[in-house]
């Protein structure tokens, strides 16, 4: 099917706010972060004991990744995010230490206009992947994902979808909800999901989304991002007055300016408001960041059942680094 | 007492005066006799008088006499002429070939960009003046059987190509010979279309029309046909086509013929009733709701349409509407009415040319244009409603137009939280007035006029549309800036929010002054305000004041004042009378209120452009 609607909710998923802009056009929510929360989350928290700060957060146990998973051949498909069709005249990049950082560690370009690119990945460890389109086209923005972590695969290749943002999708997201979107600053989206949610499962899972959170953005200082907006979506179609996710887990945030940034997941849960967990992203300009944030984890990264001992089959044919050391995911 | 023996002096003097078409001798009436008792002197002097009126009386009935001959005369020379005139129709040939159209070149520059943006360059990346030349080649054909029935084709060609080989159809561009046929988009264009053809016919009560034809009404901010040059600044580039069936008539004359009651002036009334197929089949397939694969019985998600097999857990998975191509279509893809749209067109109008009124000689324009808009699976209803008025006695002129459009519609997929989440009532309103004066050498216009904006097109009201892109206010402001701005901001499913150079979610004033001073010459100096209706927060930026004022966007930091500025001038000169040239210039500055720098056009908010145009005009 194609996502004529849906594409909204992608944008929207970019951002999390506390519900409004002041004068200058930073979250206005500050002095009072919980105006509007005004339902408990729905959602699976029994991984981790949440509490008011993260500090006091007591976060799931650390995942261990099984020993030596080696590579795993990712037989990817660059898809549109609004259309969801293949899309060719794309590269793909993988930046292996989950940091874009110099230069990739590997990249392939699209094959076909099926939209097939192969592409080999540590499996079972946190990467950075980016599709960018071919210089010259002008249709399609650098989309960014960090922390995304592939299972260890079949045979040693795994199946994976490489979205890529239109310049059409991006621009018109934030219109609708009422931001004038500025090519110097960047956006973050991403899907709010709780601990039922297992990474290796396709966007079209409704599994783990959660409604009734929100989020916030910061700076290692804890600084809201100047001029940003967070906005939720509703029936993956961005709401200028949805305060909080609705059942589709969606955020977005808009204008962030290029730098590091925290997001921090938090809700109403059993009618106190607490945090839910956290992730990182780095936000580039003119550009978009896919950043979903797992319940119960503290660093944007949770392993597929398949990485984690006793969690699946699966085995790969290319021989592992064994300077690598296994990852835990907190 | 002197009454009555003037009496008849006064009747004949009336006589006269009343513009009856034909005199008639007044009768001959005899002296009274003298009263008794009268003096000599009186009597003398009543004497005189009845000798005067007889000389009148005398003088009256010769005059009539020769009106009577006149009367004959003339009836003599009209037989005549009548007989002159079915002697020629009887030579002419059946059908006549009329050509009407137009061809122009037109001319764009834009000011020095880059580092000297403040020169009025449009791009932020320009690197100095910026020009392109573009043209328009439209002609209309009719084949005219006697003037009761004829045969209209318009054809057009080379519609916005601009010039030179844009497609490197020769490789090495530095020995381009032939030019491609490239639009503004940069993308191929058709070279020849054929884009209206219709037939009509004179009825006994009327005239009949039939197929895809122009539609245009008043002073064009609704209907407008995008032919010609009817603006003083900038050229037209759309046009308004309608695919319809026209029954248009003059009521007065129905009557009098029904009552059998000829007046000798015709009133110039006009009442047409149309109806327009808009769409066979949409290739976007409407639904209406969303589907998506996996829901069971009991979920909150779980939709029974969207569960075909019916074994409780859905199947289907689809948005509010899918897009299709052709080879999805049935044998019967156009037998579905509920996805039809269609509308039904009520136009009455009162064209009076050299009428009489406020004691002056002058031309006056009045009709009402009401359009119902229909389409079942959608639900949708909407009324039009436009009313129009033009006249101009005692050299002062007073244009008005006003359209509003009312009424309920799921078609538009923007959907909101609500209970309805794609239902929309439309509730959009626009405007031009004009008042001006004019004299042999001289003309002053003042013009304002309003386009309703919509500050949430996710909420469950509609408000925005913009004015006719033909109907053009300046070169710059809402031709150029706007028009690229809300291009950027409104993309893919959304273009149709786009304001194409149409005046767009603001007021605006635009006075403007002419000068004549010889014949076929024309100076035209202007200036154009506008100011912000409801800013979306992203195509116009919105302002903490309009927050408080209950506008649902999201305020830019020093957000304030109106949309921008513009002043214009215009040189005119007609050539050989088919030939046309015309030199315009603009300047205009945009305030923060447009999101110029965001959209890659000139940070500064400075523009401007020199354009020319050349035309030959049938």
């Amino acid at each position: 099917m194609t996502r004529a609607l849906r594409f909204l909710p992608l944008a929207v998923a970019l951002a999390c706010s506390n519900g409004g802009t002041s004068d200058n056009g930073t979250d206005t929510d500050v002095e009072d972060p919980n105006a509007g929360l005004d339902i408990d989350a729905v959602g699976d928290f029994s991984c981790f004991t949440p509490a008011a700060t993260f500090e006091a957060t007591t976060w799931a146990a650390a995942q261990v990744a099984i020993a030596n998973p080696g590579n795993v051949t990712v037989d990817g498909t660059v898809e549109d995010f609004e259309k969801a069709e293949p899309r060719s005249s794309r590269t793909v990049s993988l930046w292996y230490g989950d940091a874009v950082s110099g230069e990739p560690d590997v990249s392939a370009e699209v094959g076909s206009a099926a939209g097939d690119v192969s592409i080999v990945s540590p499996a079972c460890q946190p990467i950075t992947y980016r599709t960018q389109e071919l210089p010259g086209l002008g249709e399609a923005k650098p989309t960014f994902k960090a922390h995304a972590v592939f299972g260890k695969g079949e045979g040693g290749h795994i199946a994976a979808t490489f979205q890529s943002v239109s310049n059409t999708t991006y621009t018109l997201i934030p219109t609708i909800v009422s931001i004038d979107i500025d090519p110097t600053k960047g956006s973050i989206a991403g899907t709010a999901y709780d601990c039922s949610r297992d990474p290796d499962m396709l966007p079209d899972n409704d599994t783990g989304k959660i409604k009734g959170a929100r989020m916030r953005i910061f700076d290692a200082d804890g600084n809201p991002p100047e001029g940003a907006a967070i906005k939720y979506f509703v029936d993956d179609f961005p709401d200028r007055n949805q305060p909080y996710t609705s059942a589709d887990g969606l955020w977005g945030a808009f204008n962030v300016p290029p730098g590091e940034w925290t997001i921090e997941l938090y809700a109403k849960v059993g009618g106190e408001v607490v945090v839910l967990g956290r992730t990182k992203a780095s936000v580039y300009p003119d550009t978009i960041n896919i950043a979903n944030v797992w319940s119960g984890h503290e660093n944007g990264v949770k392993l597929p059942a398949t990485c984690v001992d006793g969690g699946g089959a699966g085995d790969t044919d290319v021989p592992a680094d064994t300077d690598v050391p296994p990852v835990t995911a907190k | 007492m002197r009454i009555l023996p003037f009496a008849p002096l006064l009747w004949a003097s009336m006589a006269w005066a009343a513009p009856a078409p034909t005199p008639v001798a007044p009768p001959v009436v005899a002296p009274p006799p003298a009263p008794a008792g009268m003096t000599d002197a009186e009597r003398a002097t009543l004497e005189q008088m009845q000798a005067e009126l007889k000389a009148l009386q005398d003088q009256v009935a010769a005059q009539a006499a020769a009106l009577d001959k006149q009367k004959a005369d003339l009836e003599e020379q009209r037989a005549g002429l009548a007989a002159d005139r079915k002697a020629v129709a009887d030579n002419e040939p059946p059908f006549k070939l009329e050509v009407t159209g137009y061809y122009r070149v037109r001319g764009h520059l834009f000011g020095a960009g880059g580092e000297k943006s403040t020169h009025g360059g449009l791009f932020a990346d320009q690197k100095g003046a910026a020009t392109y030349m573009d043209q328009r080649l439209r002609v209309g054909l009719k084949f005219n059987y006697k003037n009761l029935a004829s045969l209209n084709v318009g054809v057009q060609a080379l519609d916005g190509v601009l010039f030179g080989d844009n497609a490197s159809k020769e490789r090495t561009s530095l020995f381009a010979t032939d030019p491609s046929d490239t639009g503004l988009t940069g993308a191929e264009v058709p070279n020849f279309q054929v884009f209206r053809a219709w037939t009509e016919a004179r009825l006994p009560i009327g005239q009949i029309r039939i197929g895809r034809m122009t539609s245009t009404w008043g002073l064009g901010i609704l209907a407008n046909a995008g032919d010609g040059f009817d603006d003083d600044f900038g050229d037209n580039y759309y046009g308004n086509t309608y695919d319809r069936f026209l029954f248009g008539t003059n009521p007065v004359s129905i009557v009098q013929k029904i009552t059998k009651k000829e007046e000798t002036k015709e009133i110039p009334l006009t009442l047409a009733v149309a109806v327009d197929r808009l769409v066979e089949d949409p290739l976007v397939q409407y639904y209406g709701y969303k589907c998506n694969p996996g829901d069971v019985t009991g979920d909150e998600a779980y939709d029974a349409r969207c569960d075909a097999d019916g074994n409780g857990t859905t199947d289907l998975d689809h948005s509010w509407t899918e897009n299709r191509d052709p080879s999805q279509r049935a044998a019967n893809w156009w037998a579905d009415p509920n996805d039809d749209v269609w509308e039904m067109v009520y136009a009455l109008i009162y064209r009076g040319s050299k009428i009489k009124y406020f004691g002056g000689v002058g031309d006056l324009n009045v009709g009402t244009y009401i359009i119902q808009r229909l389409q079942k699976e959608t639900k949708s209803n909407v009324v039009i409603a436009d009313f129009y008025l033009d006249g101009k006695v005692h050299g002062v002129s007073l244009g008005f137009e006003g359209v509003g459009i009312f009424g309920n519609t799921h078609a538009l997929t923007l959907p909101n939280s609500g209970a309805d989440p794609i239902g929309k009532k439309a509730q959009i309103g626009g405007y031009v007035l004009r008042v001006g004066y004019e004299q042999a050498k001289w003309k002053v216009l003042w013009e304002n006029g309003y386009a309703s904006g919509d500050d949430d097109v996710t909420d469950g009201n509609f408000t925005g549309r913009a004015l006719s892109p033909d109907y053009n206010v300046g070169l710059l402001l809402y031709e150029e800036v706007l028009a690229r701005v809300s291009a950027a901001k409104w993309t893919g499913d959304a273009s149709g929010l786009r304001s194409r150079g149409g005046v767009y979610n603001s007021h605006y004033i635009f006075p403007r002054v002419y000068g004549m001073p010889i014949d076929n010459l024309q100076v035209i100096g202007g200036f154009v305000m506008g100011f912000v209706d409801k800013p979306d927060g992203a195509v116009i930026r919105c302002s903490d004041k309009d927050v408080e004022r209950g506008l649902n966007c999201t305020p830019t930091p020093g957000t304030k004042g109106p949309l921008g500025w513009e002043v214009d001038a215009a040189v005119k000169y007609k050539i050989q009378k088919h030939v046309s040239f015309s030199l315009e210039g603009g300047y205009a500055h945009t305030g923060n209120r447009i999101p110029v720098e965001n959209v890659g056009l000139n940070p500064n908010g400075n523009f401007f452009t020199l354009q020319t145009r050349l035309a030959w005009e049938f």
